[in-house]
């Protein structure tokens, strides 16, 4: 197990790299200039000559990337171009939002996807299962955007259950608050998708041998079904959750916007809109450390789910 | 009932009650806190570094300037008390404020001034400096007084000095900070009626009323402090949800409102409707240096063929004035004569006048060609609630007299950057403005390729807008403005299109005794919630 650890964390270096050298050519290709950002749009020409020059955009791009890797090794991300703090501030400050956002986002989407999931395929073909469909049908058809801003005009402006925009600490009843209209709208999107999965995971399971024997033993319905049936159709299910999660943690952009969640996807999108190189390369590199995290988490998690998986 | 659907509702009600509506006015007979629903964050609070309208907004509240800028576009003291400027227009001597104090206790002084300034002139990479370029030294011969010598006159100076980016630093907070200067709560420090008590970005600033304020600018009734206890800037970057906000009760202030939605608003008369103009112009520039438009004809005819009060109707919904001149009226240096030789919508001499130069059009309705080369511009522009809306109108228009334009969509820093590299034949703007050195700043032969962005280089015009920036006589001044202004309009440079009205929302509850124009609440000393 250590062993085969130690390898896959070893892979992320390549990864890392990889990413590093991609991030930094797409943005130094792409049309538009942090300096012109940061002087304004009528800026005098020497403006623009002056913090060009300052930001070291007048020099190579070898030289600019090898700048960037000389101080990456060192562990410094850099600074912000627009706000001219670190960007390591800048991803300490918004990754716990994010985090809360995608983390309730996906629980959410357990809550209620699993369960459908399994009733709709026990009861297969019922008015259940039909309405299951027709819901998973409706969820896809229905961008998150609009998904997003139903809510908030009907229980934010509307009804008042819950606060219109903003982000507080989960410690506090009040940040559950303002979490949970943003984490159902990331959950819808999730959701339809991990439905259809554990209805029809739970199909195939159901109709195998063991599901038979279990009941033949006399076995509880409910355990045939969870303990037997559930737990064998596990697998795919725990796969497209942990995607889904890194997914959400690389930012839910629009959902951050919606509600005006000081998150890593609106970081990173103002980011991008400002050219703000160093913030975009370091919220870019460390979302993909986190994913490559969370694909090795679900790796283990399989080896819980199904006891036959052994690694190392 | 099962117990899961007790617990569901319990938590649907403890939920629903723990969001009852945060009271806005607090304990009876405290200061009132007052959430300001903004469009966009503070990029950083040194104000050096920063010219982002964002950052405006926080650095008026926390800092104070030498001199401050009235809703007439006169200048008022401020920091400092008065002020006298030399015969030759090369020394300005400002004397300060007795008893001002920064938020952290130490006194301020004339020193603080001068490290400001010098700081200011000679910060690597600062996008405002050259507002002072010319300043050459700063003097602060006693505590009270500061003087400004410049190599050259510079009629604009005291702009500069009004302005958000030209607030006055606390020394020692700036090399206690270094780098983060500006960068959080703890690490600024200011002279202004309001100090940063927390800020989370992309969330919240929350910022507390100076109780010592006592030196506010004669532009506000209440010179300090402050009437309101608590100001929270709160970011709320879509339209729906912030306007929502202030309907709601969330918010009792929001400085942008989609044009859209003015119309219902006032009909229901649950909020104030603010409308105010700025100096401002939205107009479509030509790129002089790209064929055809050398041609006069050519941006002549454009200038006719451009219906102005339908893109006030159909994109602004009512909210301003069409634009035939290149200033707006207000502005000092307008010249009122622009009026008279200005291009109104006329079509037909459009058509006239396109015959005439040689474009001839192979059939009605197609587009013109002369010389085997169809009259066909790019257009670039950026998306935008109005632009969205004038680009198709400007399109189906300039077909009408036989003009292809080929519009091209791109985003913001984008945009900018192709007008700067010259990708542009056409291209739709706004400009906002406090003096008619905007004038300067758009048609200078030095400011090519942007933000003089039309390709102009013409020795008079440069000759007119050096006298306009340091000759010492006002009346010299006007007449180089006025000059510069007939040049721009018998050249047809551009088509100046709209002088757009704002429009902000606030609650009943707020008394907002006057908009400070571009500057919108400036140091809310007068604001108040009833």
């Amino acid at each position: 197990m250590a062993a085969y650890l130690t390898g896959r964390l070893l892979q992320t270096v390549p990864v890392l790299i990889g990413v590093s050298v991609l991030v930094f050519l797409i943005l130094h290709l792409t049309p538009g200039n942090p300096a012109l950002f940061v002087a304004g749009s009528d800026a005098p020409p020497e403006v623009v000559r002056d913090i060009e020059r300052s930001l070291g955009l007048d020099q190579p791009l070898y030289v600019q990337y090898a700048r960037y890797v000389s101080r990456l090794v060192r562990g410094d991300l850099g600074r912000s171009i627009q706000a001219h703090d670190p960007v390591l501030d800048h991803l300490v400050a918004t990754f716990p939002v994010t985090l809360a956002l995608a983390s309730v986002g996906v629980l959410w989407t357990v809550l209620v996807s699993v369960p459908m999931g399994i009733v709709a395929a026990y009861r297969r073909n019922s008015a259940l299962d039909l309405a299951t469909i027709f819901a998973v049908l409706a969820g896809n058809a229905m961008p998150v955007f609009a998904i997003g801003l139903m809510l908030l005009y009907m229980f934010a402006i509307h009804l008042r259950w819950f606060p219109l925009t903003g982000y507080r600490s989960l410690a506090t009843l009040d940040g559950w608050r303002h979490i949970a209209l943003p984490a159902i709208t990331v959950g819808s999107g999730v959701t339809p998708l991990l439905t259809r999965l554990t209805r029809s995971s739970m199909l195939e399971v159901l109709n195998q041998d063991y599901v038979r024997s279990a009941r033949a033993k006399g076995v509880r319905e409910a355990a045939v079904v969870i303990r037997h049936g559930f737990r064998n159709a596990l697998l795919p299910v725990i796969t497209v959750i942990g995607l889904q999660f890194g997914l959400l943690l690389s930012g839910a952009v629009i959902t951050e916007s919606i509600f005006s969640l000081p998150g890593m996807g609106r970081l990173v999108v103002q980011a991008i809109q400002a050219r703000d190189f160093p913030v975009v390369q370091g919220a870019v590199l460390f979302f993909s450390l986190t994913f490559v995290l969370i694909s090795i988490l679900v790796d283990l998690g399989y080896a819980v789910a199904d006891p036959r998986i052994r690694y190392g | 009932m099962r117990p899961m659907g007790r617990c569901l509702v319990s938590a649907c009600v403890a939920l629903a009650l723990s969001a009852m509506p945060a009271l806005v006015l607090g304990a009876p007979g405290a200061a009132p806190t007052f959430t300001y629903a903004r469009t966009g964050e503070t990029e950083t609070l040194d104000p050096e570094r920063t010219t982002a309208v964002a950052s405006a907004e926080a650095d008026f509240l926390i800092y104070d300037t030498l001199v401050s800028l009235d809703t007439d576009y006169t200048y008022k003291p401020s920091l400092a008390e008065k002020w006298v400027i030399s015969p030759d227009g090369k020394t300005y001597t400002f004397t300060l404020r007795r008893g001002v104090r920064w938020a952290s206790g130490k006194p301020f002084t004339a020193a603080d001034v001068k490290y400001t300034l010098d700081r200011w002139r000679t910060l690597k990479g600062s996008p405002s400096a050259f507002a002072i370029s010319p300043v050459e030294t700063v003097d602060a011969p006693d505590p009270q007084t500061v003087v400004l010598h410049l190599k050259t006159p510079l009629s604009v100076l005291l702009d500069g000095l009004a302005g958000p980016f030209s607030s006055i630093l606390n020394p020692d907070a700036v090399n206690k900070a270094g780098d983060d200067y500006g960068t959080a709560a703890g690490k600024v420090d200011g002279t202004g009626p309001f100090i940063v008590r927390e800020w989370v970005r992309n969330d919240r600033m929350i910022l507390d009323r100076n109780p010592n304020y006592r030196w506010g600018p004669p532009v506000f009734a209440n010179r300090g402090p402050a009437h309101l206890g608590r100001v929270v800037l709160k970011v709320i970057t879509q339209d729906a949800p912030r306007l929502a906000a202030v309907e709601i009760g969330d918010a009792q202030y929001t400085p942008s409102v989609p044009p859209q939605e003015v119309d219902r608003l006032t009909k229901e008369g649950k909020l104030q409707i603010i409308r105010y103009q700025d100096l401002n112009t939205e107009f479509i520039g030509f790129k002089l240096g790209h064929k055809p438009l050398d041609d006069l004809k050519v941006r002549q005819a454009i200038n006719y063929g451009v219906n102005k009060r339908e893109i006030v109707a159909g994109a602004y919904y009512g909210l301003g004035e069409p634009a035939d001149e290149v200033l707006t009226r207000q502005v000092p240096g307008y010249w009122s004569g622009v009026e008279k030789i200005a291009y109104g919508y006329d079509p037909s001499r459009a058509k006239r006048i396109l015959d005439e130069d040689g474009w001839k059009q192979p059939n009605p309705g197609a587009i013109r060609v002369k010389d085997g080369k169809p009259l066909s511009l790019l257009f670039l522009w950026t998306p935008g609630p109005e632009a969205n809306s004038i680009v198709p109108l400007v399109q189906s228009e300039l077909r009408g007299i036989g003009v292809d334009v080929r519009p091209r969509q791109l985003e913001l820093t984008a945009f900018f950057a192709a007008l700067r590299a010259g990708e542009h034949d056409i291209f739709l703007i706004g400009v906002q403005y406090t003096t008619a050195d905007v004038l300067y700043f758009y048609f200078k032969s030095t400011q090519r390729p942007a933000p003089n962005r039309f390709d102009w280089a013409d020795p008079e015009t440069d000759r007119f807008l050096d006298i306009s920036r340091t000759s010492t006589s006002a009346a010299e001044r006007t007449a180089a403005y006025q000059k510069v202004q007939e040049i721009v309009v018998q050249n047809a440079l551009w088509v100046p299109l709209v002088h757009a009205k704002r429009v902000v929302v606030a609650s009943k509850q707020l008394v907002v005794p006057k908009i400070y124009n571009a500057n919108q609440l400036y140091k809310m000393l007068d604001l108040d919630l009833k």
